[in-house]
């Protein structure tokens, strides 16, 4: 089985990148589920912990002291990632803990960080799931802006989706900033236009691009614009109770078309599951969630359409 | 010294031109000439003199002259009221009105966005658009437009200033106001899309005595019928209006209308005779303003000709549950047009808001402002749309 993995290295899996600015909204029992339906589809799959100040996917997975970390990957006690890897009860689905109580990791350094996406892209593997921590610190939108998919997860409450939409912002300005690399005028128009009340007036996206061209001409307008226009997040609202629920991930949707230019596409909803509260009391994995559960057809619907 | 009667002179121009000192001779007028003989304003009033001499073909010179200097300071507005009085007073040739044409090709000035209007029509549209062009006088504190005004014109300012004015609610919900000045070679009149009912977004008035050119809508209109190019200029003209103001009063966050936001409207259609029943439709709309709205009213009501429409008076009612709006208004519908969409034709109507009562007008600003900032918007659209 080792050989046949090392043997297969350059597989250039698909990152499904999982975020949402606020804590307590499921964004890792979402990632599981996806996860466990993409390996239940036959596609050999990994779920890794990005949560690199809170980890605690592996409790979710009914795991109560991980054998082996991320962290041992990053201090160098295991070389390869593919070896920080670890078996699941699922065919076909594999997990990288993190480790919340090293706080090494809670802010890596930008050399770390690269190592740890550099070598998730060089898994044995068809997807990779990443579970993203809290809040939209760099770190964490850095590793959402390189997955292929950009998934957003949110609930209905207001606290809630305003959160997910300062994520998607965030993440648009990230990739603004990183575009605009040592052009200074650029990098100082993009850094103040990150404030909304900014002096300069930029209130829009649109503004802001405007603004670029001004700076540093068209072509690099287009160019960022381009750039935005491809992050195209996924939707997913969770914890659904009734149909205006579901609504959610619209609010999302216009407001960033509005505001940001971008598209965001809305995936759908996941149900609100009581069973989930208490499988998560208990230390039991999610992954036993019972078929008949709505939020386990849900999941099921939303990981076809991302595919 | 030299400062001295530099001044001096400039305040002679500058009485001329406004209309405060009387000239009686050719003589006193051209010796005031010889003091700044390339000056194009000076040498229009010196035409409008001669005219009032009647010695056409003198003003005509003048005239010419002027539209050649303003044209290659840049001062296209200007240069045209010249030109326009030019071929008002003598019959040119067409050789001369190319000629001039050619001029106002041969000039670059990006900068301006009403010099690309004209500079970047062919000989003949410029021809019919500056045939439909009427001068307008204003003297100072004049008001000109107020919000929601209807915008039946654009205007072209050929001399003067004025003060445009825009209210707008600051993110702390305070009423403020941004105000700008319009000046020679600006313009204001929201008049594109033409199809539309176009409110005015501001006051407008003067702050001296101005000069104007005028561009009826329904003068566009007709001229694009023939030369449909114009409408693309005048598109790109009022987009460049628009983008400066969005970044001027880019507070103004352009909530008025919600935005892609369908809403249930019913519509109840009034004929002309009293004793006809009314005709209720169920429509959408996604377009709605303080001013008015823009309804599909679909295919499948409308039996017979849908330019029927227009003229008459409408009701329309809105009800959002979720966020316990309710409210009606009444207007008239003042176009119509129809659109196709996956092989399905529906017909769009516009109306324009005329009665509503002061409760109604309430709840429509609250429908209509979605707020002035991103999380203002998230807020008011989850309390429309998920809130239970």
């Amino acid at each position: 089985m080792e050989v046949e993995r090392n043997q297969q290295i350059d597989t250039n899996p698909q990152i499904w990148a999982v975020g949402g600015g606020k804590g307590g909204i499921g964004k890792s029992t979402v990632s599981i589920l996806l996860a466990f339906w993409l390996a239940r589809m036959g596609k050999r799959t990994i779920l890794a912990d990005l949560d690199l100040g809170g980890a605690n996917l592996h409790t979710l997975m009914g795991i109560k002291s991980p054998p082996k970390t991320l962290n041992d990957f990053v201090t160098r006690r295991i070389d390869s990632l593919e070896e920080v890897c670890i078996e699941t009860d699922i065919d076909d689905l594999r997990l990288i803990c993190g480790a919340s109580d090293v706080l090494t990791l809670a802010n890596p350094h930008v050399a770390q960080k690269i190592k740890i996406i550099h070598h998730i892209r060089k898994l044995d593997a068809d997807y990779i799931v990443l579970d993203l921590g809290a809040g939209t610190s760099f770190n964490v939108l850095d590793f959402f802006l390189v997955a292929e998919r950009k998934i957003i997860v949110l609930t209905p409450q207001p606290t809630s989706i305003q959160n997910a939409y300062s994520f998607v912002r965030n993440a648009v300005y990230r990739r603004l900033s990183k575009l605009a690399g040592q052009q200074p005028p650029l990098q100082a128009l993009i850094r103040s236009a990150m404030d909304e009340n900014n002096e300069l007036r930029v209130r829009t996206i649109r503004d802001l691009l405007q603004a670029a061209e001004d700076i540093s001409g068209k072509e690099m307008m287009e160019m960022l614009q381009g750039e935005i226009e491809a992050i195209q997040p996924a939707v997913i609202t969770n914890m659904v109770t009734n149909s205006t629920d579901k609504n959610a991930g619209r609010v999302i949707q216009l407001v960033s078309e509005k505001y940001l230019m971008i598209y965001p596409q809305n995936y759908g909803a996941v149900a609100f599951d009581r069973q989930i509260n208490q499988m998560v009391a208990e230390m039991v994995p999610i992954t036993k969630l019972v078929q008949s559960s709505d939020a386990f057809a849900n999941t099921y619907d939303i990981t076809m359409k991302l595919l | 010294m030299f400062d001295d009667l530099t001044e001096k002179r400039d305040d002679i121009v500058s009485t001329i031109l406004d209309g405060s000192r009387t000239i009686n001779t050719t003589e006193e007028f051209e010796a005031i000439l010889q003091t700044d003989p390339e000056n194009p304003s000076l040498l229009r009033a010196y035409g409008d003199f001669l005219v009032e001499k009647a010695m056409f073909d003198e003003a005509a010179l003048e005239y010419k002259k002027s539209t050649v200097l303003f044209l290659k300071s840049g001062s296209i507005v200007p240069a045209i009221l010249s030109n326009i009085l030019y071929w008002t007073v003598i019959k040119v040739s067409e050789r001369e009105c190319r000629s001039i044409y050619r001029t106002l090709h041969d000039i670059k000035s990006e900068e301006v966005p009403a010099f690309n209007f004209f500079a970047r029509m062919t000989y003949a549209e410029l021809i019919a658009v500056i045939g439909e062009l009427e001068q307008e006088h204003l003297s100072s504190g004049q008001v000109l437009r107020e919000p929601n005004d209807p915008e039946y014109d654009i205007f072209f300012i050929v001399s003067g200033l004025l003060r445009e004015t825009v209210n707008y609610h600051s993110t702390t919900g305070e009423l403020k106001q941004f105000t700008a000045t319009l000046a020679e070679n600006m313009f204001f009149g929201d008049v594109y899309p033409l199809e539309e009912e176009n409110l005015s977004p501001s006051r407008v008035e003067s702050i001296t005595d101005v000069q104007l050119l005028r561009f009826s809508k329904r003068d566009i209109i007709s001229v694009c019928r023939k030369y449909p190019n114009i409408r693309l200029l005048l598109m790109e003209l009022c987009q460049t209006r628009r983008g400066s103001e969005s970044r001027q009063y880019s507070q103004l966050v352009r909530a008025t209308t919600r935005y892609q936001l369908q809403t249930k409207v019913t519509l109840e259609i009034f004929s002309d005779d009293k004793n006809e029943i009314p005709l209720i439709l169920k429509c959408i709309t996604d377009n709605v303003s303080e001013g008015g709205a823009c309804i599909n009213i679909g295919e499948k009501y409308w039996i017979g000709s849908a330019t029927d429409l227009v003229g008459r008076k409408a009701k329309m009612m809105i009800s959002v549950p979720k966020a316990s709006l309710s409210f009606e208004v009444t207007g008239n519908i003042v176009w119509k047009k129809e659109v196709s969409h996956d092989e399905v034709t529906s017909i769009l109507v516009g109306i324009q808001f005329a009665e509503i009562s002061e409760e109604d007008f309430k709840f429509l600003k609250k429908y209509c402002y979605v707020g002035d900032g991103e999380q203002d918007m998230i807020y008011s659209l989850w309390e429309s749309y998920v809130k239970k």
